[in-house]
């Protein structure tokens, strides 16, 4: 079942914001701000959020998709969702 | 165009996140400004100076550290487009400098050759099987000195792909795309590597994400600041060098001597940190944001928090190529089960990449009890610290630990990883005993 690009994102940046940067606003969070090569997620949390995504959106990542090319911002990750759905 | 910032804890920094294509974005971040250009030139030179009158350090690095200011003079002010081919080849032309036309050609040479069976049009089982090759024939030369190579090849070739190779590989399996001869020589061949023996196990896709993810004169002050912190560390590095009294149970007869010399062993890291710090500074003056490296290690509160600031660029190495694949094909088992194998398997190989990194140094196989002993402890008590950490996740968040608790388990874990460090350095572990013990007798 295909499913909305942007409630992915949507979904993704409450989760993000309310965990990891607790306080700070959820419009600020854009879609290319990055995670991993800024710091926000370090392994650790990496793993927190891919068990997220596969429980919220119903998908399975490989270790390999969890790298920085498509797992360090919330556009990347909502593709990599979107396209795990079958929705592309 | 909108932008929106967002504070990140972890850098303590805003980051300017602008709705634009990363390449425009990337163009934007280059634009340049002859006054905050001559700020960061007038600190580079005042660097240099530093460099010359405290001779920091051996040989080449004054020559190196000449080249790479002078190459950031010129790569500042040219096009975009040409930066990074401006970069390759001043890299270049500093090998040639600081290790010979041969040895220079030969590193450059073999590395093309890669490039290119890496780009051949076949599966990649198939690159990888040729890869393999020659790295077997390369690995057959260091053990015999063979070829009629000259010594200076093996140590300086090792430092550049004995494991930064490992990573582009495991890039090249799941990439989208090929990267490009310049993507490829940027991420092999930066010019400090061609002095830097110990050279931090950079992540490709890393370095093309962060190339100019920020404004160039944010990026080099951050590599300046780091350059500054570094040369620090290697002066007092010196002056800990000079005065470190030998540390073996004959000169050791107090128990002030057992103490403090296990601290100035544990320091004698200072110039291995200092040259990190230098290293990911330059990188930084031709647009790679790379992360901090080695962030007040010496503060860490435990040693799952030493092992994540120490040197974070294995850490991620590590993790990438073995931690995550490990955890991954467990987890469905057991969470926790795939973290202690997965923490488990990164120790283990952490130990065995020693040995085959001394291998390419040195040209023989590192084993001994201490080095043994010190990854094994290290090992197994990040995993008892780790899941104590998750046993204590709720309360954590709920309760965190006051001033107090906090300058004790940072006293504790800096006393705890002196010792070990201590037996690390050791020639033998009887050795190691004596010192501990010998000084009772006065």
């Amino acid at each position: 079942m295909s499913i909305d690009v942007s409630n992915v994102k949507e979904t993704l940046r409450q989760f993000i914001v309310k965990t990891y940067l607790p306080g700070e606003s959820v419009e600020n969070l854009q879609d290319d701000t990055p995670l991993r090569t800024s710091g926000v997620l370090d392994s650790m949390a990496t793993l927190r959020l891919v068990s997220f995504v596969e429980k919220e959106f119903g998908i399975e990542l490989e270790a390999h998709e969890t790298g920085i090319e498509t797992f360090d911002t919330v556009g990347g990750i909502a593709d990599l969702v979107v396209q795990k759905r079958g929705g592309r | 165009m909108s932008t929106a910032s967002i504070t990140l804890p972890a850098a303590g920094s805003k980051l300017k996140a602008a709705a634009v294509s990363p390449a425009e974005r990337r163009l934007a971040n280059a634009a340049t400004d002859p006054l905050k250009f001559l700020a960061l030139a007038g600190q580079l030179a005042a660097v240099l100076a530093v460099f010359v009158v405290f001779r920091v350090d051996e040989g080449g690095f004054l020559r190196m550290a000449a080249a790479t200011c002078g190459a950031f003079l010129v790569h500042y002010w040219l096009p975009f487009r040409w930066k990074e081919p401006w970069w390759i080849a001043a890299s270049w032309g500093g090998a040639v400098v600081l290790l010979g036309p041969v040895v220079a050609g030969l590193i450059i040479g073999i590395g093309l050759a890669i490039f290119a069976v890496l780009a051949l049009p076949i599966a990649f089982r198939y690159r990888l099987a040729l890869v393999c090759v020659i790295g077997a024939a390369l690995i057959y030369g260091r053990a015999t000195l063979g070829f009629g190579i000259p010594w200076k090849f093996w140590p300086a070739f090792g430092a550049i792909f004995m494991f930064r190779l490992v990573i582009y590989l495991y890039d090249l399996r799941f990439a989208k795309g090929r990267p490009s001869l310049q993507e490829y020589c940027a991420y092999f061949f930066p010019l400090p590597n061609f002095y830097f023996l110990l050279f931090p196990v950079v992540d490709f896709q890393t370095l093309r994400r962060t190339f100019y993810q920020r404004d160039i004169h944010a990026i080099a002050q951050q590599g300046i600041g780091w350059i500054v912190r570094g040369t620090a560390q290697l002066c007092l590095y010196r002056l800990i060098y000079q005065l470190k009294p030998a540390f073996t149970p004959v000169e050791v007869t107090t128990l002030w001597q057992l103490l403090s010399g296990m601290v100035l062993v544990y320091m004698l890291y200072l110039r291995v940190s200092g040259h990190f710090h230098i290293i990911v500074g330059f990188l930084h003056l031709f647009g790679y944001d790379l992360p901090e490296t080695h962030r007040r290690y010496l503060l860490a509160s435990s040693l799952t928090d030493f092992w994540r600031r120490i040197n974070i660029y294995w850490k991620d190495f590590m993790v990438k190529v073995v931690y995550f694949p490990v955890f991954f094909r467990l987890r469905k088992r057991s969470q926790t089960l795939a973290q202690v194998v997965a923490t488990a398997a990164v120790f283990v190989v952490t130990w065995a990449t020693h040995s085959y990194q001394w291998f390419w140094f040195r040209g023989d196989i590192l084993f001994t009890w201490p080095d043994t002993l010190f990854w094994g402890i290290l090992g197994a008590l990040v995993i008892v610290n780790l899941l104590i950490e998750q046993g204590a996740d709720g309360q954590r968040a709920a309760s965190a630990p006051g001033p107090v608790r906090r300058v004790v388990q940072t006293a504790a874990t800096f006393a705890f990883i002196v010792v070990l460090w201590s037996l690390w350095q050791s020639p033998s572990v009887g050795e190691w005993l004596d010192v501990l013990t010998y000084w009772q007798a006065g």
